[in-house]
């Protein structure tokens, strides 16, 4: 119960807008989500809190093609993607020696996955339902 | 009273009353010549007064004496009569008749001194018609009136009322009539004893009787003669009688006389006889002749028992010997004979007496050798009877000497050896059967004997069977041992039949073991070789095409060459296995020297002789067959087919249930793999459905509440909902996460236990060492098992720490979770490690807890590598073809 109740904290102060409006450039997001609402609402959500979402893709292959293209700052990235998982794409994306940053996204929680996203060249993972520019921004190193 | 006293009292009496009588007779004179009264009178009642005091020393409880002595005291009464003094004269008027009644009753009742019911009647009318007349007539009659002699008597009756002549006539008549008819029907049971008595008991009435009846009869017709006559006091008629009553009791002593004398001779004759009889019953003989009884038989008494015995050792039954008398001899203060002989009466026991006295020792003598002959009879009888039953058992029976030559065999070791009795008997066991003890003999002399054992014997056709054999030492009468006597049971087939029913419950045995079938196929034919006493035995499993098989297992003795495994075998011509297939039953060839063909000929060169295939059958086809071969000349015995057979069953028996079980675990695979299907499916859709939906929810919660003021009235009302919504999708993600681990099938078993673990309240240490990827099914039962134990360790086991180690050990992996909590877990009780047990067993894997009190616990499961196939068996690897 204590771990449930320190993240509907988190959760409380993750949704105060406005981290990134300190007057610096707007980071580039690409979202790569088989969800196509999902990425709608991610738009939606980043964008109102100040990130410039510059793409989305809906497979793993998509993903690390369009990251190669458009070089975002950072790729939000679901875990479970229709052709490969998540941690292949990052591993993929972030290996290209870029100084693009992957954040992991799943609807199941980040314990679920144990090491992996440690491992796998992601900077950090954000349930989905936990999602704001603020989480992301706290993530980016 | 001693019975000296008592003969001298008598004695005494007697002297008084003959003087008594002299002097009444010498002072009255009643008689015309008194002196030849006297010499008449007198003799009468000493001879009855001296032969009762003689009668009654003999015999003092007989009262045949009594009787004597009390008719000579009334002879002595009868004379009182003659005495002039008044009182004198009445008493014995009274007693003057007293003598005739005691007449009667002596001759009745003599020898016994007893008397019958008829007897009594008979003495009671005589004493009546005696004694109870003349008590009746004494009131009437005054003897001086009677016209009897009343001129010379001068004494008065007392006792008279009226003198009455014709009163005492008249009843003198029916006296007298009456005195005819009891005298008569004395005279009648005396001839009717006469008639009864054997002839010792003759011997002792003859005199008694022979004077009685002269007596009577002397007397009737006197009285009669006196009757008709009228004549009284004739002294004739008088001395007459008293002749004829003096002859009594000197008939009685002369019969006395004559026992003695008969003894003496008796016992001459005995002596004399024994002399010349030396045969057996020598002694009855001469005790027949002694006593003169002919049907006199002497019963010995078996020594120490109550069993009696004839001369020739029968035995004897007395309490059968009818109505005849007995009587024990003994000697040395014990019965060593009863003779059973002619109902003799007491007089006559002095006789025998006198005989068996002196016979005592040869009695003795013919008894020891009638139970010697009755101990031969019994041993004989005996050694005849245990013959009967050694030649009829159904065993083989023998006797050897101490040479080790047979002496004595019974039918059936003839009929089972094929050698004949004759040519049995005399020959030395050894040369016959060669297969024997070779030490037997050595132990016979040596007393050492094996009661039991089992040797081969071989018969003579060539046959070996096993014998059985209980050995006993034969011995002389002086103890020594001359020879032996065995009894055999012939256990060949008892045997066969044994080690066949254990060959069988070994295969049985592995085949419900779930051996694998290579090795119980090697056992099959291994056991089944060496039972049929065969050098080679094989499976062959058909092919598809006829006449062909393929080696599925085999077995040979070390000098024989195998047939290898695998080997493809084309059946031609008539060998067994081809003979087998054709009829779909065993089949043999006892030699495959003119066999034609292939096969035959591939054989011939492997040195096989004769074979014996029986098919093996599998779900109603014929699927293979057994063949067992010998080498060299042996062929395998009459009954290998069937037994064969047995053997083929337990090959078809392991195929079915291979079958079953294989059957079985893949149904069971398929359960736990439908299972873990669906219930990836169920968290595959919650996760793009529902959890789907909520996300995109809680996004555009946020979101509207980015849009509104804090201090809106809806705010707090969005932030609730959101609230609400991430709890929401907590526990969904918890449920899915039960339902199924989905990074298990995404990242497979590391990543999933990596994930377990990491979510563990209860440190973890985990230890993965896998060679290769699991598959599926045993990753899932592997995750699973850590999974409920660190679930249960959580709940129940308060422990520190927790060691997970996950590796791979041959052809399985090996899961053991183990724990330093309290221990003492049952789980029997928790469904979950049950329902887990089910799963792993599903897949071939075993499932092991330990849980001591205190000291932790460890859960560790087995998991075969080699997985159940899941898919529908087709068949057995090695049997695909055929099923």
């Amino acid at each position: 119960m204590s771990a449930l109740a320190g993240k509907s904290v988190a959760t409380r102060i993750a949704w105060k807008p406005g981290v990134c409006n300190d007057g610096c450039m707007a980071l580039r997001v690409l979202i790569v989500d088989d969800h196509p609402g999902f990425r709608a609402r991610a738009r939606a959500l980043l964008e109102s809190e100040g990130f410039e979402v510059v793409g989305e893709a809906g497979s793993g292959a998509d993903g690390v093609r369009t990251a190669r293209e458009l070089a975002p700052d950072v790729v939000l990235l679901d875990v479970q993607l229709p052709d490969t998982d998540g941690f292949a794409v990052a591993s993929a994306v972030t290996g290209d020696g870029g100084d693009v940053q992957v954040v992991l996204t799943s609807s199941r929680d980040g314990s679920d996955f144990g090491a992996l996203v440690g491992s796998c060249g992601a900077c950090g993972f954000i349930a989905k339902a936990e999602l704001s520019g603020a989480r992301v921004a706290a993530l980016l190193r | 009273m001693t019975a000296r006293r008592v003969t001298i009292a008598v004695l005494a009496a007697l002297v008084l009353a003959t003087v008594a009588i002299a002097q009444v007779e010498a002072t009255t004179r009643t008689h015309r010549n008194g002196n030849m009264y006297l010499g008449f009178g007198l003799p009468v009642v000493w001879a009855f007064v001296v032969a009762g005091l003689i009668a009654l020393r003999r015999r003092p409880g007989n009262r045949t004496g009594v009787l004597m002595i009390a008719i000579g005291f009334g002879w002595v009464a009868s004379a009182l009569t003659d005495g002039r003094n008044d009182l004198v004269f009445t008493i014995g008027m009274l007693l003057s008749n007293l003598w005739p009644g005691l007449m009667l009753h002596l001759l009745l009742s003599y020898p016994s001194g007893t008397l019958d019911r008829r007897s009594r009647i008979i003495v009671t009318a005589g004493y009546i018609d005696t004694l109870g007349v003349a008590l009746l007539l004494v009131p009437f009659s005054e003897p001086r009136s009677d016209g009897l002699g009343a001129s010379t008597r001068s004494a008065h009756n007392l006792l008279l009322v009226s003198h009455q002549t014709t009163l005492i006539n008249v009843i003198q008549v029916i006296a007298f009539a009456v005195a005819v008819v009891v005298l008569g029907a004395a005279l009648v049971v005396l001839g009717q004893r006469w008639r009864a008595a054997t002839p010792p008991m003759r011997r002792v009435l003859a005199p008694m009787y022979l004077t009685g009846a002269t007596a009577i009869g002397v007397t009737l017709l006197i009285v009669a003669i006196l009757q008709i006559a009228g004549v009284v006091g004739n002294m004739f008629a008088f001395y007459a009688f008293c002749i004829s009553f003096t002859a009594i009791p000197v008939g009685y002593l002369f019969g006395i006389l004559r026992t003695r004398l008969d003894s003496g001779s008796a016992v001459q004759t005995l002596v004399a006889t024994l002399r010349d009889q030396r045969t057996p019953g020598g002694l009855q003989n001469a005790l027949r002749v002694a006593l003169g009884d002919p049907t006199l038989e002497v019963a010995y008494r078996r020594p120490g028992t109550d069993e009696y015995l004839d001369a020739t050792g029968e035995h004897v039954d007395l309490t059968a010997v009818g109505g005849r008398a007995t009587t024990e001899i003994e000697h040395d203060g014990e019965v060593v004979a009863v003779l059973v002989h002619a109902p003799v009466p007491p007089d006559e026991t002095g006789l025998i007496d006198a005989v068996c006295g002196p016979a005592a020792m040869a009695i003795e003598n013919e008894r020891l050798q009638a139970d010697l002959r009755a101990q031969i009879q019994e041993v004989t009888a005996s050694a005849r009877r245990l013959r009967d039953v050694l030649e009829n058992v159904h065993l083989l029976a023998v006797s050897l000497d101490l040479e080790g030559r047979i002496t004595f065999a019974n039918q059936h070791l003839a009929d089972v050896t094929g050698w004949s009795r004759e040519e049995l008997v005399g020959s030395v066991w050894l040369e016959r059967f060669p297969t024997g003890d070779p030490y037997y003999l050595e132990r016979v002399r040596d007393e050492r004997i094996l009661v039991h054992d089992e040797m081969p014997l071989r018969t003579r056709s060539g046959d070996e069977r096993a014998i059985s054999w209980s050995n006993t030492l034969d011995r002389d009468a002086a103890g020594r041992v001359v020879g032996s006597t065995s009894i055999g049971e012939d256990v060949t087939d008892r045997n066969r039949a044994v080690r066949q029913e254990e060959a069988l419950r070994r295969l049985a045995t592995m085949v419900a073991g779930s051996a694998h079938p290579d090795e119980i196929f090697a056992a099959v034919c291994e056991e089944v070789a060496r039972l049929m006493g065969g050098q080679t035995g094989n499976l062959v499993r058909f092919g598809d095409g006829p006449g062909t098989a393929t080696v599925v297992a085999g077995w040979a003795e070390e000098s024989e060459i195998p047939m290898p495994i695998g080997a493809e075998v084309a059946f031609d011509g008539p060998t067994a296995i081809a003979e087998a297939v054709r009829t779909g039953r065993p089949a043999r060839v006892d030699d495959y020297a003119s066999v034609g063909g292939e096969l035959a000929e591939r054989l011939r060169g492997l040195g096989v002789h004769s074979s014996v295939a029986a098919p093996v059958a599998a779900d109603g086809r014929l699927w293979g067959a057994i063949i067992v071969s010998t080498t060299g000349d042996s062929i395998l015995a009459r009954d290998a087919e069937g037994r064969i057979g047995q053997f083929a069953e337990v090959v078809a028996l392991c195929l079915s249930s291979t079958e079953a079980r294989s059957q079985l675990a893949a149904s069971r695979a398929r359960i736990v793999a439908a299972g873990d299907a669906e219930r990836r499916r169920l968290e595959r859709n919650l996760h793009d459905g529902a959890q789907q939906r909520l996300v995109a929810l809680s996004l555009a919660l946020r979101m509207a509440r980015a849009t509104v003021a804090a201090d809106h009235p809806a705010a707090e009302l969005l932030d609730s909902a959101g609230d609400e919504l991430m709890q929401a999708l907590e526990e969904l993600r918890e449920l899915a996460r039960g339902i199924h681990p989905a990074v298990l099938s995404d990242q497979g078993l590391r990543a999933a236990l990596g994930a377990l673990t990491g979510r563990s309240p209860v440190p973890v240490r985990l230890e993965v060492e896998l060679r290769e990827e699991l598959p599926p099914p045993v990753e899932a039962a592997a995750y699973y098992v850590v999974a409920e134990s660190l679930t249960n360790i959580a709940k129940y086991a308060g422990a520190t720490v927790v060691d997970v180690v996950v590796r791979s050990e041959g052809r399985s992996a090996r899961v053991e979770v183990r724990d330093d909590g309290v221990g003492g877990a049952d789980p029997a009780t928790g469904t979950g490690l049950c329902g887990l047990a089910d799963r792993i067993e599903a897949l071939g894997g075993v499932l092991r807890v330990a849980s001591p009190v205190s000291e932790g616990t460890m859960v560790a499961a087995e998991l075969p590598l080699a997985a159940v196939d899941p898919e529908p068996p087709v068949a057995l690897g090695f049997a695909d073809s055929a099923l």
